[in-house]
C-alpha cells in the first residue's frame, strides 16, 4: 500500500503536522512569542523612507514558480509583499512588484490589490503596481535591474527564492544607495544576500515571516509546534549520530524504509 | 461562500497530491496526473495575462511617448517576432533555434558574467572589518580564497588544508543548520496552505 522508501518521509511529515496541531492548541491558551526579525521590522523604515524620498520601492517574490518545489518561498513572500503593499498603500507611496512566472502573477495581483483594500484605498491601487516580466532567468534580471535603476527606488524588497541573480539585484541595489531587505531559503544565494543587503532573512525567518507579521494565534502556534518539530529533529540527528559512531546500521534502515 | 470555496479546492488538491505521493494505489496515481494535467492548463492561463499585462504595459508607454518608450518598442518586436517564430514555423525552425542560440544564450551569459563584477563590489564592502564579525568574515574570506588558489600553497603549506576545513566544517555545519531548518520551515508553509491557516495568497488578509 505505501510506497517502499517513503515510509519514513510520512512519518516525518505526520510528526511535523501534530506539532504544529499542538502548537496551534497550546495558541489558545499562552501566545508565542516569536524573536525579533530585523528585516521585517526595516520593511516599515523602507516604506517610510520611499515616502519621505518621494520614491517607489520596488519588491519581486523572487525567481520561481508555485508548482515547484520551492512553492513556500514564493507564498511566504507573499505575505511580505502583502505586508508592504499595506504600508504603501497607508502611505501613498508607489510600488512596483516584478514577477517573474505567470502562475505567480494573478496571485500577486490579487494580494496587493487586497492590500489597498484593507487600507481603505482600493480607488488608488493602480494595476502598473505588479508587472510581469519573463521566466527566462536573465530576461527576468535585466528587467527587474532596468526598474531599479530607471526608478532609482528607494527600497528594495528581495524575498523568495533566488539564483544566480541575487548578487545583480542586490548590487543594483547598492548602486541607487536604496534600502535592500531580503530574504530567501537557498542556501547558495544566502551568503550574497548577507555581504550584499541591509537586512537579510535567512531561511526559516522568512517562512516564519507572515506569522510575525499577522500576529495571528493560529500562525503563531503553528510556528511553536514547527519548534517542537526542530527539536525533535536535533533529537533524531543526535540519536543517528551516537548509532552511525556506535556501528549500529539500523539507524540507517530506519530512514530507508 | 467565495471565501470557503478556494480554501476548500486547495486543502482536498494537497491532500490528494500528498496520499498520491506515499501510497501506491492507480486510481490515487491516474488521478494525480489529471489534477497535474489541469495545472498545466491553468498554468496556460495565466501566461496569457501575464503576456497581456506585458503588452499592454508597454504599448501604454508607447502610446504617452515615455522616454523609454523605444525600449518598450524593442520589447514587443521581439516578443511578438519570437512567439510568430514559435507558433508559425515550430520550436525546432532555424528561426526560433537562432533567436535562442544568437540573441537569448549570448544575453544571458552576459548577465551571469556580469555577477562577478558584482561580487567583487559586494565583496569589497562586506569585506572591510568594521565589527568583530566583519573581521571574522575578512579572515576566513582571505583564508579560503589563497587557500583555493595555486599561490596558498606556495604561501604555506597549511592554508589548502585550513581552507578545507573551514569549508567543510563550520561552513557545512551552518549550512546544514539552515537546510533543515527551512525545510521544516517549508513543509510548516506547506500545510498552513492545505489547512486553510495561511490564505494570504488567496488575497485574503488579515485586519
Amino acid at each position: 500500500m505505501l510506497v517502499a522508501g517513503r515510509v519514513a518521509g510520512l512519518v516525518s511529515l505526520l510528526t511535523i503536522f501534530i506539532t504544529m496541531m499542538l502548537g496551534i492548541r497550546r495558541a489558545h491558551t499562552s501566545l508565542p512569542t516569536i524573536r525579533r526579525i530585523a528585516g521585517l521590522e526595516a520593511i516599515e523604515e523602507a516604506v517610510g523612507r520611499a515616502t519621505e524620498m518621494g520614491k517607489p520601492i520596488f519588491c519581486t517574490p523572487g525567481w520561481s514558480d508555485i508548482t515547484t518545489s520551492t512553492a513556500a518561498p514564493t507564498f511566504a513572500a507573499l505575505d511580505i509583499i502583502y505586508y508592504a503593499a499595506r504600508l504603501a498603500a497607508r502611505y501613498d507611496t508607489e510600488m512596483i512588484v516584478a514577477i517573474a512566472y505567470p502562475n505567480v502573477y494573478p496571485l500577486t495581483e490579487q494580494v496587493v490589490r487586497q492590500a489597498y483594500v484593507m487600507e481603505g484605498k482600493a480607488d488608488r491601487y493602480n494595476p502598473g503596481t505588479v508587472v510581469f516580466t519573463s521566466p527566462e532567468q536573465y530576461a527576468y534580471t535585466a528587467a527587474c535591474l532596468g526598474i531599479i535603476q530607471r526608478e532609482k527606488v528607494a527600497a528594495t524588497i528581495l524575498v523568495g527564492h533566488f539564483a544566480s541573480e541575487a548578487i545583480n539585484f542586490a548590487e543594483a541595489s547598492a548602486a541607487v544607495n536604496a534600502i535592500s531587505i531580503s530574504g530567501t531559503e537557498s542556501t547558495y544565494q544566502l551568503p550574497f544576500f548577507t555581504a550584499a543587503c541591509d537586512y537579510t532573512m535567512i531561511g526559516e525567518e522568512l517562512m516564519a515571516a507572515g506569522a510575525y507579521i499577522s500576529e495571528d494565534p493560529m500562525r503563531l502556534g503553528a510556528i511553536r509546534g514547527q519548534d517542537y518539530a526542530k527539536l525533535l529533529a536535533f533529537l533524531w540527528i543526535l540519536t543517528g549520530a551516537i548509532c552511525s559512531t556506535a556501528g549500529f546500521n539500523w539507524f540507517e534502515a530506519i530512514l530507508n524504509f | 461562500m467565495k471565501r470557503e470555496v478556494p480554501i476548500i479546492v486547495t486543502t482536498v488538491a494537497g491532500i490528494f497530491m500528498i496520499l498520491e505521493y506515499f501510497h501506491n494505489i492507480p486510481g490515487l496515481a491516474n488521478g494525480a496526473k489529471e489534477l497535474q494535467n489541469w495545472a498545466i492548463l491553468v498554468a496556460a492561463f495565466a501566461l496569457a495575462l501575464a503576456a497581456i499585462n506585458l503588452a499592454a504595459r508597454h504599448l501604454r508607454n508607447i502610446t504617452a511617448r515615455h522616454q523609454n518608450a523605444v525600449h518598450s518598442g524593442l520589447l514587443l518586436a521581439s516578443m511578438f517576432a519570437t512567439v510568430i517564430a514559435g507558433i508559425f514555423f515550430g520550436t525546432d525552425a532555424r528561426a526560433f533555434v537562432f533567436i535562442f542560440d544568437n540573441i537569448i544564450t549570448p544575453c544571458g551569459s552576459a548577465f551571469y558574467a556580469m555577477a562577478c563584477f558584482h561580487l567583487a563590489s559586494a565583496a569589497y564592502r562586506a569585506f572591510r572589518a568594521q565589527s568583530g564579525q566583519a573581521a571574522a568574515l575578512l579572515i576566513t574570506g582571505i583564508i579560503v580564497m589563497l587557500g583555493r588558489a595555486p599561490i596558498g600553497d606556495l604561501i604555506h603549506p597549511y592554508l589548502p588544508k585550513m581552507a578545507t576545513w573551514l569549508m567543510q566544517v563550520p561552513n557545512l555545519a551552518g549550512m546544514r543548520a539552515i537546510m533543515i531548518s527551512s525545510a521544516i520551515g517549508m513543509i510548516g508553509v506547506s500545510l498552513r496552505i492545505i489547512t486553510g491557516i495561511d490564505r494570504t495568497h488567496l488575497g485574503m488578509g488579515q485586519e
